[in-house]
């Protein structure tokens, strides 16, 4: 938070009364206008100045203390800007914050004059309000709010933007306003049509039935007007409406919008065309390069979010680092980032695809959730649109862990024992870290990357852009440097001046073996190499560093021992570097090729000490799918997919098959129905089938999972072993060796050739 | 205006990618120490140390090659110097040749002597003949070898210089060569290819003539060496030498696994320590007091208005929709339903919520914190009986119960049977389970099925997973089970387990004298009766007892039409369904009926309004009839039921009799608890009256009588 001016104040000075004045806030008692005062904010403008941008976080209404404020904005389906109205001392602006809680602002508001503006943040005021005057004086406030906030809404809306102002006053008059919960139905295909509706904030999802799986026809969002084709003829709905996130709808009664659309028609064909235009591009881009396959199954979250942090799971080595350091980076060691979530696929550029995890880690969503329920205002955004809880505000409530739909709030107990015991936490961005983000700097094959999916995913209803960058920054690629470190590492084995000269080679080795253990200190280092992180990705270079020099201490090693390994320390070191060596090869190999292989059975990322228990889960799913059913299921079951779950070769065949999860489906659930058609099985008796396959299917994938992951982290133990036990030789072969040859060694180096060798 | 996506907030956890980086940075240190340990314990050399002749073994490296002194001769000169500081500058050779050479520094003791791969000799102990090489030896009976023991004196050692050092300057296979005395005649008669390695001159008087007489015996070091018998100990040497094979240098010891495998072993060790003291703590984290007994009085939170933060935390806690936030403050919305743990209590941020204790329980039977019975000593109870709601707790119970059990019982078993468990619900399965693990015999009696209470959800109802953080024991909990899940486990555990559940078995007696407990029980169909004897019996047949039943006058032909639990809603789709009753069990069944295709809901209910019930139940049903896919009948009660629908009557305003049409009628309107078979059993049934007069040392508060 650092730099950032909203920093919260400890102590504030007071309002004017000019701002108690305002309907809305007048006869607060103290304690609201001392809660109101220490949570929101007194600026100052100068003739010009901007007070809020289109698409700043809306979470508070202004009062304009002094000056004039002028409010413009770009009418849905226009090109250009225009003034929508204006402020003067007194007046209210940015209503909209009420609508819908902790969007983000539709209108442009600019100075005209120096002007000072009171921020009153709109989660406070409604409490304040709410204690003091009751919910009936809350209603009457919010109303008003509304009535306002919905007069620019329809002045920027599709349908809206070109009706008189007496149809606008008559639409105000009738309009209701409608509140939907994420997964919610506005309303059901073949439900009777009562209202049309305009989108104040959030996003939708017009959906048909397709074979009992829903087809997302349209997305909706603010501005736009829906629910008004079937009312003239008081039809059914002929779709449904679902709410992808917490939307704010303006309803329309059937009679009042009937009324009003006869009389514009134009408009009313105008806001008609626009979203038949959209579902257009909608169509379009859905097969487009870089294309996000979950873009239909989730495009809320991707729309919603502005800094996503995704993990390439076709590199990730699931070593664990990025949470490791997430707990490093913060004093209460808690990680903010888990590595369990959904998972995306982008398309790339060549017509393959790779999967993308979104793990539990802060989005800082353009319409935080979080914000909504904090009784405190803990939760707060900065001018760039990070979220952030000040800690000192938090009662550990847990209300916005309860409300983020991804999990990405967790409540840890609070360091200093303070009143209230626990404390939301969630990834700041690593905020005061020069080098960015601890998680993307961690990673040693740069899987991981904090991105603005509306700027790198073709997110549809964005626009079609030229050139789609790609999701993630390009790798510094370790294999040239292995090649080369290779010949290098034979040519130094063949070297003649290091063969003969004991010394120098095993000055070299010492050194190089020493170099090779200081990349585990390197990795976590906090000093001045830290710093660096920001401007390279330092992991990744000193992943590729430690590659290299293990791969030229082999060369060198080889030159110090000549091929024999005494029975003393000297070859101890010997078999403690080579399997260290060895461990190191297969552990780099490993790492260039599990990955894939693992991301390719992954249907849902989990944990290692997840996937334990995930077999189980699934048994328990099987079986009550079973239950129930018929004996034709029953049997066919026992036949086929109970031994293809038992097999205990069976991941190795997933593995070997190269198959995708969907292929292998399709391959069963074919062995199974012909197996059924020679029994004259009915569709009806294997309702229930696809149910099965995907689980036995997925029950392989698992154990297969299992081992992989056991392969990608198991290698690293042994390493580690071997290398201690290498570091603790070497200082025992140097002493052994020193003391051989007495106190003043270093003058002569070939005298020494014959006593330093090994047995031969 | 509020999304509640979720009951309970995520707690921070530490994952395995966190606390990897300890364990293994443990298990690092534990191989750098399994390697001192094994190199310390086996004495591995540390040095780079060369195996040496027997004469030198216990000579210092450094005595010989401390000098720093730089020559680039294949054979230091330093190395000639360290020779004299022991033997001294007598050796001269008797042979000019030889004199000059070393005279010149070109020929040191070492060409001919070397003392580490070259070395080779014969040292003559008191029984034996040692015939050696560098760190090698092998032990020669003296009489084989013609020695006999005395003649020479004791440790005398002689060293047999390998042809293969004459043979840099020499040629070995020729006759006219100076050295040809010292070859033996085989060498000289192989080829001219055959080699000269592992063959030792055969000459001995290199520094002193054997007509030399020998020097006087003075105080020098290595005066035994060179006394009277030296001559008979070279003829012997020889003659060993001739007979004898060279004997190789020690070779090395094997290749050194053991500290590479001690680092292993120590890695293993420590990172397995680590990894289960981790998982330990983790575990440790999550075991809190666990209720046991239920509270003796009423509970019921009391809120400070004043200090409330409105934050839902209560609210989303609490399991029974007890709470709600009106104006920004928590309110108690349904006081009768509040189960009195006190969740609510440890989730309020700011203790402005508190649960106070009120009047005090009294419609259920007295029990003592181990849950054994007030009124009958070695009777206990456990689950819903005791008035502690939630599938959780009663699984612990039951595992309380017989952990009591089993500490109390004595030793010597009086009974066929240590515990009878009546009831095969969530308590009487774990009861029984800690009975098969503590080696109690048990058996349990079912009036219906396994979990029949459970059975009779309806379909798919998600098994209520309240959040807390109760340490569930045993293995019958599933978090987040369905309720087909949560069976399917039990069953299966059941028949894992070997568990002796008697299934269609109706208690209909208990008794008890003096030495246990006789449990009389009616089967097949209460054709047939039978009488067990147990030590102990636990009571865990819940509070839904049997259902409560309709007076209903049935048409011959519709007895099937009337249901008291819904097992399958899909079994409904495409019929009309009369549901009786507007509780949570019969809302959840008319929501599940309402989802099927083509399925009309009726409900019929005496009552004029929504009265109790969790709030989400309510707004469900509310919006299903908004939507017309449930039709409610207030103020009506069924009377009959006919082969083509159900008569109703109305009551209050309504009064007068109407006919549906009706395909079934499900009745869920509670069930009556087993009271029956308590007061048999003994337990005392507390009066309401008594409640009514405030006699609070009634019930649940007295001991038990004598």
């Amino acid at each position: 938070m650092g730099a950032e001016p909203r920093v919260h104040r400890a102590a504030t000075e007071a309002w004017p009364e000019v701002v108690w004045d305002v309907p809305m806030l007048r006869g607060l008692d103290a304690r609201a206008r001392g809660e109101i005062e220490a949570a929101g904010a007194l600026r100052r403008l100068r003739a010009g100045a901007t007070l809020f941008r289109t698409g700043d976080p809306a979470d508070a209404i202004c009062v304009v203390v002094s000056g004039v404020v002028s409010l413009s904005g770009v009418r849905r389906g226009e090109a250009g800007a225009a003034e929508i109205r204006r402020a003067t001392a007194g007046e209210v602006l940015g209503e909209e914050a009420i609508v819908a809680a902790f969007s983000t602002r539709r209108l442009e508001a600019r100075a005209e004059t120096d002007a000072i503006v009171a921020e009153v943040p709109i989660v406070v005021l409604e409490r304040a309000i709410g204690r003091a005057g009751g919910a009936e004086r809350m209603a009457k406030v919010e109303r008003a709010l509304r009535r306002a906030a919905t007069l620019d809404l329809l002045r920027t809306s599709s349908f809206g933007r070109s009706l008189s102002d007496a149809d606008l006053e008559l639409l105000l008059d009738a309009a209701r306003h409608v509140h939907v919960a994420r997964g919610e139905h506005v309303y059901r295909e073949g439900d009777a049509a009562t209202d049309a509706f305009v989108v104040a904030d959030g996003l939708l999802q017009a959906q048909s039935d397709d074979d009992g799986k829903p087809r997302v026809e349209a997305y909706l969002s603010r501005g736009d007007l829906f629910g008004d084709e079937e009312l003239a003829e008081r039809e059914a709905r002929a779709v449904s409406v679902v709410a992808s996130g917490p939307t704010w709808l303006v309803a329309i009664p059937r009679d009042v919008f009937v009324a009003v659309a006869r009389r514009n028609r134009s408009a009313l064909d105008a806001a008609r065309r626009l979203r038949s235009e959209t579902a257009a591009a909608l169509r379009r881009a859905r097969p487009g390069a870089l294309t996000t396959a979950h873009v239909f199954r989730d495009l809320y979250r991707l729309r919603v979010a502005r800094s996503l942090l995704v993990i390439d799971q076709d590199a990730c080595l699931r070593c664990g680092h990025c949470a490791w350091s997430c707990a490093q980076a913060h004093d209460d060691g808690v990680s903010r980032l888990v590595r369990r979530g959904d998972e995306i696929v982008r398309g790339a550029s060549t017509g393959a695809t790779a999967p993308l995890l979104v793990p539990s880690s802060c989005q800082h969503c353009k319409n935080p959730s979080c914000m909504i329920g904090c009784p405190t205002g803990a939760i707060g955004r900065d001018a760039r649109g990070e979220v952030f809880v000040r800690e000192e505000l938090c009662t550990g409530c847990g209300s916005c862990a309860k409300a983020c739909p991804w999990e990405n709030i967790q409540m840890a107990p609070r360091r200093d024992a303070a009143a209230y015991p626990a404390v939301a936490v969630k990834c700041d961005l690593c905020a005061g870290n020069a080098g960015g983000p601890a998680c993307v700097a961690a990673c040693p094959v740069q899987a991981i990357a904090r991105i603005d999916p509306s700027a790198v995913l073709d997110v549809p209803n964005e626009g079609v852009r030229d050139r789609v960058r790609p999701v993630l920054p390009a790798r510094l690629r370790a294999w040239p440097w292995a090649v080369g470190a290779a010949l290098a590492s034979a040519g130094l084995a063949s070297l003649p001046s290091l063969r003969e000269g004991r010394w120098a080679s095993g000055v070299f080795s010492g050194a190089l073996l020493v170099l090779l253990v200081a990349y585990a200190i390197g990795k976590r280092a906090r000093g001045p190499l830290a710093a660096l992180r920001g401007r390279l990705p330092l992991s990744r270079v000193l992943y590729v560093a430690h590659l290299t020099a293990g791969v030229l201490a082999c060369g060198a090693v080889a030159a110090h021992v000549r091929g024999a390994i005494p029975p003393n320390v000297a070859g101890a070191l010997t078999l403690a570097i080579v399997f260290a060596a060895v461990t190191g090869v297969m552990g780099a190999a490993i790492g260039a090729f599990v990955p894939r292989a693992l991301s390719r059975v992954e249907r849902k990322s989990l944990l290692p000490e997840e996937l334990a228990t995930r077999t189980k889960e699934i048994d328990e799913k099987i079986f009550a799918t079973l239950s129930g059913k018929g004996e034709l299921l029953k049997s066919l079951f026992v036949e086929v997919l109970s031994p293809y779950r038992r097999s205990p070769l069976g991941p190795f065949v997933l593995l070997v098959s190269q198959r995708s999860l969907r292929r292998e489906e399709e391959a069963l659930r074919a062995r199974v129905e012909a197996r059924a058609k020679a029994r004259g099985g009915s569709r009806r008796e294997l309702a229930a089938l696809g149910d099965l396959v995907r689980l036995v299917v997925e029950h392989r994938a698992v154990r297969l999972q299992r081992v992989l992951t056991w392969i990608l982290r198991g290698w690293l133990a042994p390493h580690l072993a071997a290398t201690a036990a290498a570091l603790v030789l070497l200082a025992l072969h140097v002493a052994g060796v020193s003391r051989a040859q007495g106190p003043s060694t270093t003058a002569s180096v070939s005298a020494a050739t014959s006593t330093s060798g090994g047995g031969r | 205006m509020r999304d509640r996506a979720r009951a309970s907030a995520p707690k921070a956890t530490r994952t395995s990618d966190v606390t990897r980086p300890r364990t293994l940075a443990l298990a690092t240190l534990g191989a750098g120490a399994g390697v001192v340990a094994v190199v310390a314990a086996q004495g591995t050399p540390i040095a780079t140390e060369r195996p040496i002749a027997r004469p030198h073994a216990h000579v210092a490296c450094a005595s010989c090659h401390s000098s720093a002194a730089a020559s680039s001769a294949a054979t230091p000169a330093h190395l000639a110097a360290a020779c004299k500081t022991c033997h001294g500058a007598a050796h001269a050779s008797v042979r000019r040749g030889h004199r000059e050479l070393v005279a010149k520094g070109e020929l040191p003791c070492a060409t001919c002597h070397g003392q580490h791969a070259d070395a080779q000799g014969v040292t003559f102990d008191d029984g034996a003949v040692v015939r050696w090489g560098a760190g090698a030896e092998v032990a020669l009976q003296p009489r084989e070898r013609g020695v006999r023991p005395g003649a020479i004196a004791r440790g005398t050692t002689v060293p047999l210089v390998p042809l293969a050092a004459c043979a840099r300057c020499h040629d070995p296979r020729r006759a006219e060569d100076p050295i040809a005395a010292c070859v033996p005649s085989a060498v000289r008669a192989s080829g001219r290819d055959a080699g000269v390695d592992g063959i030792a001159s055969q000459c001995f008087d290199e520094h002193r003539r054997l007509d030399e007489p020998s020097p006087a015996a003075g105080s020098l070091a290595c005066a035994g060496q060179h006394g009277a018998t030296r001559f008979v100990a070279w003829e012997a040497a020889r003659d060993v030498a001739a007979t004898t094979s060279w004997v190789a240098p020690a070779e090395a010891r094997g290749v050194p696994w053991a500290p590479p495998a001690g680092a292993l072993a120590g890695a293993l060790a420590v990172g397995a320590v680590a990894t289960a003291l981790d998982r330990r703590r983790r575990r440790a984290a999550v075991t809190k007091d666990v209720p046991v007994t239920p509270a003796a009085r009423k509970r019921l939170p009391t809120i400070d208005p004043s200090t409330c933060l409105g934050c839902w935390a209560c609210v989303d806690a609490c399991p029974f929709d007890v709470l709600a936030v009106e104006r920004y403050v928590a309110v108690v919305a349904r006081p009768e339903e509040c189960c009195g743990v006190g969740v609510c209590e440890q989730v309020c941020p700011n203790g402005s919520l508190r649960v106070e204790d009120g009047e005090p329980i009294l419609d259920r039977p007295a029990t003592d914190e181990h849950l054994e019975s007030r009124d009958v000593p070695g009777l206990f109870l456990a689950g819903d009986l005791t008035g502690l709601p939630l599938i959780k707790n009663a699984i612990n119970q039951g595992v309380h119960a017989v952990d009591r059990i089993a500490q109390t019982l004595p030793r010597r078993r009086a009974e066929p049977i240590d515990v009878i468990v009546i009831g095969a619900g969530p308590a009487g399965l774990s009861a029984a389970l800690r009975a098969k693990e503590k080696d109690l015999s048990c058996v349990v009696l079912e009036q219906a099925t396994v979990a029949a209470s459970i059975k009779s959800f309806p379909r798919d109802k998600i098994v209520h997973d309240p959040p807390l953080d109760l340490p569930v024991e045993g293995e019958l909990w599933l978090k987040e089970s369905t309720k087909e899940e949560l069976l399917a486990q039990w069953t299966r555990i059941v028949r894992a387990r070997g568990l002796d559940v008697r299934e269609g078995h109706r208690v209909i007696d208990v008794a008890k004298d003096e030495r246990g407990f006789t449990v009389t029980v009616e089967h097949d169909g209460g054709a047939r009766t039978s009488r067990l004897r147990a030590s102990r019996v636990v009571l865990a047949i819940g509070r839904r007892g049997t259902p409560r039943r309709l007076d209903l006058e049935i048409e011959r032909g519709a007895e099937d039409r009337v249901a008291y639990a819904l097992a399958d809603a899909r079994s409904f789709a495409g019929k009309r369904v009369v549901v009786v009753g507007l509780g949570d069990s019969a809302m959840e069944a008319a929501i599940a009926l309402a989802r099927q295709p083509g399925t009309s809901v009726t409900i019929s209910y005496r009552g004029s309004r929504f009265a109790r019930g969790k709030a989400k139940n309510i707004a469900e049903v509310e919006s299903l009839v908004a939507r017309r896919r449930i039709k409610i009948l207030f103020e009506t009660i069924p009377v009959a039921v006919t082969r083509t629908g159900v008569v109703l009557a109305g009551t209050g305003a309504h009064a007068g009799r109407r006919s549906i049409g009706a395909d079934a009628m499900l009745v869920l309107i509670g069930g009556v608890p087993a009271w029956d078979l308590l007061t048999r059993a003994g337990i005392r049934r507390p009066r309401r009256k008594e409640a009514g007069a405030g006699d609070v040392s009634s019930g649940t508060e007295e001991p038990s009588p004598g």
